[in-house]
């Protein structure tokens, strides 16, 4: 199949830019250089040379949030830095005065009673694996050599303190979108019609973004598109969508809409009137719309319960410790899977090239998928053999809501395993009494216990053996003895600082399972056949009524309702 | 109490007086922000974004579009007096003054006890008589290329400095004449592409007659200079695309799967062999011709190595729009697949180069016989001279567009605002009508006098000067470099047309609908917020 193609990412929408910031740094090439690891950077970074003519990897993706949320992020260019891999989340406020009394507070709460030195920015990319980092859960600062420690999730209130990479070039890549022109009480895009407004004034410009990546590459393979779900940047999607689907048409584009829980702040909380969670569901539907029209298959994720709730509560997770409602915790569980999910892709001679998941996935017409994940897998000290036979896969979470992994009907999956040891797979006890059995790695295990378990579906399992390796600045989601007990290495780049090395089974699957969540959305709409047009009404009109209501007919929304009625119907129709 | 609050416990309301002083203070207060700005010698405002973005500008347009305005009367002003920027392109600055002038000297009069209807009836007598007068003196204008630059530097001059107002001036024209249909005296701007590259000096700006465009050969073996060259602009892909349709479920074996790829692979190649054998029937070996295919699909690297070896230079990727522009520039026609392609098909340019700038390449296309199409490229040390200049660039070619369209300029430098107000005084009217024309005649008035403020001269003695001496009979106007008078036609200071009409036009309509007002409320559905 030769080279792995390159894909372009899209992240729309602040939360769409927390989940980016993760999913970026978890593929750190400074980090996980190629010759570590089997994946090929060159599919989701850019080459590029900064002004010293060395060869620096930046991320080939187009951002969008809001004027405010960027602070000083991404000011700076890569090119205008002298060394490769500096952290610009170290820039991210050092303009701005710090909030004293916090940094004081989280200073004294260090536990590490040692002498605190200045910290000098890395000047070498080859030792690049140990200065990083000089304390757990610490952010070196560039600000004349001063130390500010920053700690703890509740400090990372915007995705730029904490994503490590920078844009190759900003002016091209990084949509800051001006906000007063609409709300200019609540600073905030509201609906998909103000969205497409806005995506219609940039238009030029965003194509502009796309083509210069899509120039850059050899064998442009497709596009990854992270939407929030809930607010006005689905406007923004939705006509990047459109303009994907004329000019792009041969490539695979994977959407992900993506849900933010509500946390119980005061911010949040003016969401949750009648009239924004009108807004709110029209805009869900008006992106999963678009999604059908002009994606290859698309999937809904988010730590949430039930987003069609007027007040949708995170998950709970049994082992996650931390507190799901922060967009950098929750994000983080969606990076990781995420990340998994894309790693066959990812590899230097891909078997499984994201066309061909995409097809997989939307066989029958059927281009919603659900997405689970099991992050890390929870093994123990048993080998996979035994865990599968004992909970099978028990441990995958749903990261799609409203729907659970119905695996029984699902009629195509997608697996994919990583960083489980070839010797964990049987013991030496189990080869002997299943000698039957035909199984000599981890695929043709999970293989076995798939035709066994769900003899009805198509399975494709890909393995890979790099480890998830979650370590800072990714959170902690775990106490130490659960990571301690399901990790396979734990290693200190730098004394302090801790990386473990965890297994991880993250999934795809074309069910008929996903039209639950199509006919809740399409029955709180009042669309289909048992709707009337006078409720589609009453989610359109507060909707339109917050832009200039000729961007989005009525008629373009009851069409993109029929749109979704029809795709439910696919899912039926077996 | 006012009758709303009976229908309406809850709507906010302001009557009267009331309502005529919130609607005057935001009309002066928006015409005091704007003041300094105007004219050549204006100062420049800095605008700096939530993100620290600078800006710096003194375009009115702009300003207007950028600041946060809040307040509903000023911004009503503000949209009124953009409306008509995209088509006219200049004269924002002077509609919000004129309506800051009339609503301020309007304001004694109302309060002693006059009618407002009496003082709008009287605007629209004014209006009546400017708009007389501004057909009296406007010029036809001639397609003479001086004639134009200096229509053009009467625009730019107040955007940008003058020695960078001259340059683009001429830039400007010289674009708009390339691009100018005799036969159906029609300009398409649309046309004229503009290019920024972050490079040199602002002054090495210039005019390419072609095209330029931000890529280049994507293969080490590429010529990247070649003289004498056919253009071949097509739709086509040219690279190795997987089939799409559920292909992971239906291959049986590996051996169809790899058949199938081998298939597809064939397919491109083909198309490349095609672009191939044109070359070769257009360039016969040891001719001094030369082949460049610019293409608005991917090239994939084993199409570029065919291109390569046969010494074709091959774009990829080019902006869709450039694809009109190109066939325009060029000549040929942009093809959609391989399967006809004939010579004519192709177009010509004389000189096609490469220049490559730090990590960014450019591709010039230049030299073509009869281009209608072209490119201006600005260049520039810092990026907001460049936001700058592309702002000056859009005006400067309208007032262009827009004074060959209307067939006449009027004379500059505030000649047209004089002759207005002498007519005004002049002018035999009834007794209901005479507040309203003296009004007017006095705020128009304001425009003159801000000129000459601003650019630091006595503004008592030269419009006096300019309206009672012997020196201010016929159509005077401002010399603002020595504090003097002097006839703008033969200083080369030029009007617009259609923005003079439009400042007159639509500082009446905004002043008298806001002098009627007798009452605001907000009593509309509660906000959505």
């Amino acid at each position: 199949m030769g080279q792995p193609g390159e894909i372009i990412t899209f992240q729309v929408g602040n939360y769409a830019n927390f989940v980016g910031a993760h999913f970026f740094n978890l593929q750190d090439p400074h980090l996980n250089p190629e010759h570590e690891t089997d994946f090929c950077h060159r599919v989701f970074w850019r080459e590029g040379q900064n002004f010293q003519r060395q060869k620096i990897l930046t991320p080939r993706v187009l951002m969008f949030d809001l004027k405010d949320n960027w602070g000083n992020a991404f000011i700076r260019n890569s090119n205008d830095v002298s060394e490769p891999g500096i952290q610009p989340g170290t820039f991210a406020k050092s303009n701005q005065p710090v909030k004293q009394n916090r940094v004081d507070q989280v200073e004294k709460n260090i536990s590490w009673d040692g002498k605190v030195q200045t910290v000098v920015l890395r000047n070498d990319s080859s030792d690049s694996d140990e200065d990083l980092d000089p304390l757990p859960g610490t952010h070196k600062s560039a600000n004349a050599g001063k130390k500010k420690v920053k700690l703890g999730p509740s400090d990372f209130s915007s995705w730029g303190e904490y994503a490590k990479w920078r844009l190759h070039n900003a002016d091209k890549a990084a949509f800051r979108i001006p906000n007063y022109m609409y709300n200019a009480g609540s600073e905030e895009l509201v609906s998909y019609g103000q969205g497409l407004d806005v995506y219609n004034k940039i238009q030029e410009n965003v194509e502009d973004g796309i083509r210069h990546y899509a120039e850059d590459c050899d064998h442009l393979e497709g596009f990854h598109m992270l939407v929030d779900e809930y607010d006005g940047f689905t406007g923004i999607a939705g006509g990047i969508l459109e303009h994907l689907g004329d000019e792009y048409d041969k490539k695979a584009c994977l959407g992900l809409g993506l849900n933010h829980p509500f946390p119980d702040n005061e911010k949040w909380s003016k969401r949750r009137t009648l009239k924004e969670y009108k807004i709110r569901i029209s805009n869900t539907a008006q992106l999963w719309g678009s999604f059908t029209n002009h994606s290859r298959v698309f999937s809904s994720l988010g730590v949430t319960e039930d987003i069609f709730s007027m007040n949708p509560s995170s998950k709970k997770f049994t082992s996650v410790v931390q507190d799901c409602t922060s967009p950098y915790i929750s994000s983080a569980i969606l990076a990781a899977a995420l990340d998994s999910l894309s790693s066959p892709y990812r590899l230097h001679s891909p078997s499984f090239p994201l066309h061909e998941m995409t097809s997989v996935l939307n066989a029958f017409g059927h281009k919603m998928t659900i997405i689970g994940s099991s992050t890390p897998f929870p093994m123990g000290q048993q080998t996979l053999f035994s865990a599968l036979n004992k909970d099978g896969f028990s441990s995958l979470n749903c990261l799609t809501p409203n729907v659970s992994l119905d695996l029984d009907t699902a009629l195509g999956n997608v697996f994919v395993t990583r960083g489980i040891n070839q010797d964990h797979v049987m013991s030496k006890s189990e080869c002997r009494e299943y000698k039957h059995a035909d199984i000599n790695s981890v695929t043709s295990c999970l293989e076995l216990f798939c035709q066994e378990s769900y003899p009805r579906s198509v399975h494709v399992i890909k393995n890979l053996s790099n480890s998830f390796k979650m370590r800072y600045p990714f959170p902690k989601l775990y106490d130490d003895v659960y990571l301690d007990t399901h990790s396979t290495k734990k290693q200190f780049t730098n004394p302090q600082v801790p990386c473990w090395f965890l297994p991880a089974l993250t999934t795809a699957h074309n069910t008929p399972g996903t039209s639950k969540i199509l006919e809740r959305l399409i029955s709180t709409i009042g669309g289909g056949t048992g709707g009337s047009a006078m409720k589609l009404k009453t989610f359109y009109e507060p909707s339109s009524a917050t832009c200039n209501s000729s961007v989005v007919e009525f008629e373009d929304f009851a069409d993109c309702v029929t749109e979704l009625c029809s795709l439910k119907d696919t899912y039926s129709a077996e | 109490m006012s009758a709303i609050s009976i229908l309406n416990p809850k709507a906010e309301f302001a009557r009267a007086q009331q309502a005529l002083a919130i609607n005057v203070s935001a009309a002066k207060g928006i015409s005091e922000i704007m003041k300094s700005n105007l004219g050549p010698k204006g100062t420049m405002k800095m605008l700096v974004s939530g993100a620290g973005d600078i800006k710096i500008t003194k375009d009115g347009n702009v300003l207007l579009h950028e600041m946060q305005i809040q307040h509903p009367t000023a911004s009503l002003i503000a949209k009124a007096s953009t409306a008509h920027d995209d088509v006219v392109g200049d004269g924002t600055t002077s509609i919000v003054l004129l309506i800051g002038e009339t609503m301020k000297s309007a304001e004694p009069i109302i309060s002693e006890g006059c009618h407002p209807r009496v003082v709008t009836d009287g605007l629209v007598v004014a209006k009546e008589e400017a708009l007389k007068v501004l057909e009296s003196i406007k010029i036809p204008v001639s397609l003479d290329r001086s004639f134009l630059i200096d229509v053009a530097k009467t625009a730019l001059r107040t955007k940008v400095h003058q020695a960078l107002a001259d340059h683009l001036a001429t830039i400007c024209t010289d674009a708009v004449l390339n691009i100018y249909d005799k036969e159906n005296k029609s300009i398409d701007l649309h046309m004229i592409e503009i290019m920024d590259m972050q490079h040199r000096n602002e002054l090495d700006s210039g005019l390419v007659r072609g095209l330029v465009m931000d890529h280049g050969g994507r293969h080490p073996d590429m010529p990247t200079s070649l003289t004498n060259c056919y253009i071949l602009t097509c739709n086509v892909s040219l690279e190795f695309e997987k089939t799409e349709v559920n292909a992971g479920f239906f291959y049986s074996s590996s051996e169809k799967r790899e058949a199938l790829l081998a298939s597809e692979r064939e397919f491109i190649d083909q198309r490349v062999q095609k672009i191939i054998e044109l070359k070769k029937q257009v360039c016969p070996a040891g001719s001094d011709k030369n082949f460049v295919v610019i293409n608005q699909k991917g090239i994939d690297p084993l199409s570029l190595d065919a291109l390569a070896k046969e010494g074709i230079l091959g774009l990829r990727r080019a902006k869709r729009r450039n694809m009109e522009r190109l066939s325009l520039a060029c000549g040929g026609m942009a093809m959609n697949s391989v399967e006809d392609l004939t010579p004519d098909c192709l177009g010509y340019a004389g000189n096609v180069y490469e220049h490559v700038l730090g990590e960014n390449k450019f591709t010039y296309v230049e030299d073509c016989k009869n281009p209608k199409s072209v490119t201006i490229l600005l260049k520039g040390p810092t990026k907001y001279g460049m936001v700058q200049m592309k702002d000056a660039i859009r005006d400067g070619l309208r007032a262009l567009s827009n004074s060959i369209q209307d067939g006449f300029v009027v004379p500059g430098a505030g000649a047209f605002e004089l002759s207005v107000h002498k007519a005004l005084e002049k002018l035999p009217m009834d007794a209901r009508s005479v507040l309203g024309v003296k009004l007017f005649s006095k705020a128009i008035l304001c425009i003159p006098k801000i000129l000459v403020s601003n650019s630091g001269h006595d503004t008592q003695a030269l419009i006096n000067r300019a309206l009672y001496s012997k020196d201010g009979e016929g159509v005077v106007g401002l010399d603002l470099e020595n504090g003097d008078l002097f006839n703008p036609v033969t200083a080369g200071i030029y009007d617009i047309y259609a923005a003079k009409r439009q400042l007159i036009d639509a500082s009446v309509v905004v002043v008298t609908n806001l002098l009627l007002t007798d009452e605001i409320m907000r009593a509309g559905l509660s906000s959505l917020k």
